[in-house]
């Protein structure tokens, strides 16, 4: 097998929880989840010859990544519609749980589709300044959508503890 | 409301989807069939060339 082959089914494996999560925030469907990891696997495989390591391999990942998925959710006319959140739910004692998957993906689900990636980025551990560089986006943007998704997530999850 | 509690669960989210197996065939299937779909560049060739010869023909002085 070919080394760049090999180099790129090593980088796979290595981030592969990145990528299955991305397409997990962004897709409930399995089929839709599994046709958006092999779009972003060919993406990738397209990307690497121009990946000059100017940034972190997960950078990369996240920028190549990101950006694939939002411009074939832009791209599908059937969108996934995002279920409005029911408050009923959120009282559910097993999401009061610390550092709860359930409750991330509630709060995933409950966001806009770049919305979604800046507070993914975030989570992340990105600067405002990297995000803006991974999503094509100005850094006064980011800051603006990041401080009105916490606003809204304020007032949506209110009944938390987590989020007072 | 705090974000940054969020955090241990995206680290969780991201581990338990990377342990899954990685499909190694999959992925070289995939980037396989990319490299074998040949690329047709005759017909924008074609155009090019006709409208080339169309400029000349047209924008012959005399």
């Amino acid at each position: 097998m070919e080394k760049k082959k090999q180099y790129f089914i090593r980088i796979m494996s290595e981030h592969q929880g990145i990528i299955k999560s991305l397409c997990k925030a962004y897709y409930t469907d399995y089929e839709d989840q599994k046709d958006a990891y092999q779009d972003i696997v060919l993406q990738l495989w397209k990307s690497l010859e121009n990946y000059r390591g100017e940034s972190a391999i997960g950078t990369w990942i996240y920028r190549v990544s990101l950006n694939t998925l939002l411009a074939k959710v832009r791209n599908e006319k059937t969108k996934i519609i995002t279920e409005p959140l029911q408050m009923s739910n959120l009282s559910t004692p097993s999401i009061m749980a610390d550092g709860d998957i359930e409750l991330l993906n509630m709060v995933l689900q409950s966001l806009k589709d770049i919305d979604k990636a800046i507070v993914i980025l975030f989570l992340e551990g990105y600067k405002n300044k990297e995000m803006s560089a991974i999503l094509g986006m100005s850094p006064t943007n980011i800051s603006t959508r990041l401080n009105r998704v916490k606003s809204e997530l304020k007032a949506k999850f209110k009944n938390l503890n987590e989020f007072k | 409301m705090n974000l940054n509690n969020l955090k241990p669960a995206w680290r969780q989210f991201k581990l338990i989807n990377s342990m899954d197996e990685t499909n190694k065939d999959e992925i070289l299937a995939l980037i396989e069939e990319v490299e074998n779909v040949p690329i047709n560049r005759l017909p924008g060739i074609v155009v090019n060339s006709l409208m080339i010869l169309v400029l000349i023909i047209c924008c012959q002085g005399g």
